[in-house]
């Protein structure tokens, strides 16, 4: 009943419409702060670095033929007295630096100087006429060179005009990679979080290896995710007396999506988990509510099954996980695990299947990184890859390890895999495996 | 995954090659925005030279049925063979496509 005053939700858009690299680009802090890039500036501060007063008249003279923009030119003679100008707080848009000065000389010169305004652009002047010497100035940081014998006046105006602009891409760059790198070590800080959470929701041994005991069921366990986090889970749940429940589920995709998707389903399976429910009855109920919550094309396949110790049985239903091995006296096969994926279907209805489990049998989950491993370009391991393999470990040791299949699969497929990997082995102890 | 679609009146016949997996997912959605046009028809897709699908390849057929479905067109499944069978059957896909061995 619709009240007559009506009643809805109310969405304000958040304030960071989105995060991502635009958003990155847009901080303000994130612009350098450029005491250089002034590009469109008309007046320039030039710093002349010279002893020759031939020589920097000659410069002087040069940059007062411009008009735009204008340079207006403090000159110094010593290395000292450019370092403690620029000490003093000058402001400095270029610096002309003549290599040899009365108190330095050669390279050392442009490293002084750098150390002294390491974000202003420098421009060496130097008499030598010699290309390697002029490229190992541009190597060790000045922005751009000058020789003596050029004519001053075509090109000592470009030369600081191209300084300055390539200063600004250096440092603008030398910003971005800072970061960038700051960006990316936040979100491999978050990844690593989420991760953490995600492995907190698997079983924990303190929890369940007192039932386990009391049932003599042993589980072995490998779980890992393909990237960071993933799209993969299994767990159990108790149903008191003899009985307990195992799932594993695996959504399709892998990373931060499918892994927000795990993280429903687990919420999904404890809010509906009824001991007294039929597995298939159990997988309905999770895919008529998972229906509605799954973007388009996502779905979960997953497996659900009972094992009661007292009737030496299993039961299970399945949404089309990867069929599971029962393993039983050096003997093993798949078991029926057909069934709609979780999500797929508005109306989903799971076979119940239900089999032997005596003490000695094992019964073997994983997810499909196993069968969809590659081989070869095209050509992926599939089941009879995993049969083959689990053969050949019976016939060495007469039981199945997870840590022999997957040290097994490493070995018969290529590493590393593109998906998430989930094998889990169930195993009633006592009788023979 | 290749693709070749061809109209030939009353169906619109699709070929797909390779494999149908997450690196497939471009390709797929020009086919898409091609088998657009085609409203109220029956689309096969031929399956015959596909040798893979996983499990973001079976949303994607997922995808293109309910877009289909909504032009008024049906999708037909054609002779998917070894671990594509496999993964159909598995997931009982012939619950929501028209499946042809």
């Amino acid at each position: 009943m619709i009240d007559p005053l009506g009643g809805r939700l109310i969405k304000l858009p958040g304030r960071n419409a989105g995060w991502g690299g635009d958003q990155i680009l847009k901080q303000s802090s994130f612009l350098p702060q450029l005491t250089v890039w002034r590009q469109n500036k008309d007046r320039l501060q030039v710093l002349l670095v010279e002893d020759e007063p031939g020589d920097a008249r000659l410069v002087e003279f040069a940059l007062r033929m411009s008009s735009s923009p204008i340079f207006e030119v403090t000159h110094v003679s010593s290395l000292g007295a450019a370092v403690a100008c620029i000490e003093s707080g000058a402001e400095v848009d270029v610096i002309l630096l003549d290599l040899s000065l009365p108190d330095s000389s050669g390279i050392s010169t442009v490293s002084r100087m750098q150390e002294a305004a390491p974000k202003t652009p420098l421009v060496i002047m130097t008499g030598m006429d010699d290309p390697r010497f002029a490229a190992y100035a541009l190597e060790v940081g000045a922005q751009d060179y000058l020789i003596k014998s050029d004519d001053p006046e075509k090109t000592v105006s470009r030369a600081i005009r191209y300084a300055i602009s390539r200063m600004a891409s250096q440092i603008e760059r030398q910003v971005l990679i800072e970061r960038i790198s700051e960006q990316q070590r936040h979100l491999i800080e978050e990844v690593a979080a989420a991760r953490r959470m995600q492995f907190d929701l698997l079983p924990r041994s303190e929890r369940v290896d007192p039932r386990l005991a009391e049932m003599a069921i042993e589980v072995e366990a490998f779980f890992e995710p393909s990237s960071g986090i993933g799209g993969d889970l299994w767990g159990c749940l108790d149903c008191g007396e003899n009985r307990m429940s195992f799932y594993s589920f695996d959504f399709s995709g892998h990373g931060i999506g499918a892994a927000l998707n795990v993280f429903r389903l687990h919420a999904l399976i404890s809010d509906h988990w009824d001991p007294r429910l039929k597995p298939g009855f159990m997988l309905k109920i999770l895919g008529m509510a998972l229906r509605g919550l799954l973007g388009r094309g996502q779905f979960a396949t997953m497996f659900l099954c009972t094992i009661d110790t007292a009737r030496g049985e299993i039961e299970w239903a399945s949404a089309g996980a990867p069929a599971p091995l029962l393993l039983h006296k050096g003997e093993f096969r798949l078991l029926d695990a057909t069934g709609v994926p979780l999500g797929l279907s508005r109306t989903p209805e799971y076979s119940e299947h239900r089999e032997e489990f005596p003490p000695g049998a094992s019964l073997l989950m994983y997810s499909d990184a196993i069968t969809d491993a590659l081989v070869s370009d095209d050509q992926t391991f599939g089941e009879d890859g995993l049969c083959a393999l689990v053969r050949d470990i019976l016939a060495k040791t007469g039981e199945l390890s997870v840590g022999q299949l997957i040290e097994g699969l490493d070995s018969r497929v290529r590493t590393p895999l593109e998906d998430d990997l989930t094998a889990v082995c169930i195993r009633r102890l006592g009788g023979r495996p | 995954m290749q693709f070749r679609v061809r109209d030939d009146g009353a169906s619109v016949h699709v070929a797909l090659e390779g494999q149908l997996n997450f690196a497939a997912n471009e390709d797929f959605q020009v086919l898409l925005g091609q088998l657009a046009s085609h409203k109220n028809k029956k689309v096969v897709f031929d399956m015959t030279g596909l040798s893979h699908i996983d499990s973001v390849g079976l949303g994607l057929l997922y995808i293109a049925r309910e877009d289909m479905a909504e032009g008024g067109a049906s999708i037909v499944l054609a002779h998917p063979r070894d671990n594509v069978l496999r993964m159909l059957q598995l997931t009982e896909a012939h619950k929501t496509f028209e499946i042809q061995r």
